[in-house]
């Protein structure tokens, strides 16, 4: 226990800089991937085609190759972002893969009639999307969206791979200097499931809002 | 253009004269190789119900979705008020003449996500820029007339069909239609919650409001349309007032459609 307080202050830090690139990296790729979904509504074949290689390559290839790419092979190409930038880069390209996926299913789910009724309203598309279709998307990827969040804030452990001082790495060096991997293993895995936690009940109360708005039945006949 | 190969319909001048609310002149839709509507015109006058009869697939819902321009056609003519109206702007431009022409669907298409009140001022907010408290005012009216007053704080999925339904029409009413068309509104609804909603549109009618119904409902179309079209294949087969249509059909599509809905 003392060794967990005296090391405090490293985990501490290790904690924020893992949720700082998570909520960095969920930003951007949750932001991109929304923009690149709704863009195919309107776009043609050539967006589709090269979402779906884009797709292809990041959910294809294992994260660990993917930072590594950033971290290592990108400075040879001139780009040296460090090991905090290559990791966000690394992340973000991968999660924006998904949350494409995860927004085109959202939409996908929005029933027809709801554009249709739109535009026959007179309302223009902009509008339509952000007043009419967007909340009915939250509504949908609500939890395959949380679900991804959870298993991103875990993957955020690879970037100690690429000396990313975050939790993992902080415990791999205090296991070096300590000798007590027990204890400090647990204390890892407890940091994560508290973050994940925190996540989940976010997914609870939000399924819970979700139902009082919508009901049982959302999807119309 | 003057000539015209749809049994019943007036020969149409040019402009349309100032008794008609709408017309449409030979509306042709094809989709891909298939014509799905075939030269396809309809008079309305101001005021009157036209209802449009015919089997499934006969193209009535497409004519429906080409009147309020929800689907381009690709030859025809439409007027709105001797106006003629341009099919070939763009998408952004037709927003403005689709707010002129109200519209109901058999699937309500309620937003889910917004309470009967919101669904009915969202348009005239976004649209017309309607302050709040102002479009709330006017859909509180539009509510009580549907007779949904005291539904106005529940969501969709809290309303029976015939309820959601009825905020449809009061939905598109809060846009100041001068034409409403109906699509088979009643098509999705139980028996027991049909008669109220064309009760409503009965109300709507006798209000004077121009209305063209895609129906199923032959009491009712034998009750409230002014004329009648029947369509078959894309094209209009017969056409006159619903006692002719109904009870002395010429045609051999109508008879035998005729003899099926009566059964």
């Amino acid at each position: 226990m003392d060794m967990i307080v005296s090391l405090w202050p490293r985990f501490l830090d290790a904690t924020l800089l893992t949720l700082a690139i998570f909520v960095v990296v969920s930003f951007m790729s949750t932001t991109i991937g929304l923009l690149a979904a709704l863009a195919t509504i309107a776009a043609g074949r050539w967006l589709a085609v090269s979402l779906a290689i884009y797709g292809w390559i990041f959910r294809g290839v294992p994260e660990l190759v993917i930072l590594l790419f950033c971290y290592l092979a990108l400075p040879q190409l001139g780009l040296d972002l460090g090991p905090v930038g290559a990791a966000v880069l690394g992340f973000t390209l991968i999660s924006t893969a998904y949350e494409v996926e995860i927004f085109k299913s959202g939409l996908a789910g929005v029933h027809r009639g709801q554009f249709e009724a739109a535009r026959a309203l007179g309302i223009p598309l902009p509008s339509a999307l952000r007043r009419i279709v967007l909340p009915q998307v939250i509504r949908i990827v609500a939890t395959p969206w949380i679900t991804y969040a959870t298993g991103s804030i875990k993957r955020i452990s690879i970037a100690s791979a690429v000396a990313v001082t975050e939790i993992m790495q902080v415990t791999k060096q205090a296991i070096a200097v300590s000798h007590q991997p027990f204890t400090l293993i647990l204390f890892a895995s407890a940091l994560y499931a508290t973050m994940a936690s925190i996540l989940m009940v976010a997914e609870i109360v939000a399924a819970r809002r979700f139902k009082q708005r919508f009901g049982l039945s959302t999807e119309l006949p | 253009m003057s000539t015209n190969s749809d049994p019943g319909l007036p020969a149409s001048q040019d402009p349309s004269p100032a008794d008609v609310k709408l017309e449409a002149r030979n509306i042709v839709k094809r989709f891909g190789n298939n014509i799905i509507l075939d030269g396809v015109s309809l008079s309305a006058a101001p005021g009157s119900v036209t209802a449009i009869i015919g089997a499934s697939g006969s193209g009535k819902s497409t004519f429906l979705r080409c009147v309020n321009l929800l689907i381009r056609p690709d030859a025809g003519e439409l007027f709105l008020d001797g106006q003629r109206v341009d099919i070939g702007q763009r998408e952004r431009d037709l927003l403005r003449y689709r707010c002129e022409i109200g519209m109901v669907f058999q699937s309500y298409n309620l937003f889910p996500h917004m309470t009967a009140l919101e669904n009915v001022i969202e348009a005239p907010m976004i649209v017309h820029r309607v302050p709040r408290a102002e479009a709330t005012e006017r859909a509180v009216v539009l509510l009580e007339k549907v007779r949904l007053g005291p539904r106005a704080a529940a969501y969709p999925h809290q309303l029976s069909g015939g309820e959601q339904q009825r905020v449809a029409i009061a939905r598109a009413l809060a846009m100041h239609p001068r034409v409403m068309l109906f699509d088979e509104v009643t098509s999705a609804l139980d028996p027991e919650l049909k008669g109220e909603v064309l009760a409503t549109m009965r109300d709507l009618a006798a209000d004077g409001m121009t209305m063209i119904v895609v129906s199923h409902e032959m009491s009712f179309v034998r009750q409230v349309a002014s004329q009648v079209l029947f369509m078959s294949s894309g094209r209009i087969i017969e056409h006159g007032d619903p006692d002719a249509i109904l009870d002395r059909p010429r045609s051999p599509e109508l008879q035998a459609f005729v003899a099926r809905i009566m059964d």
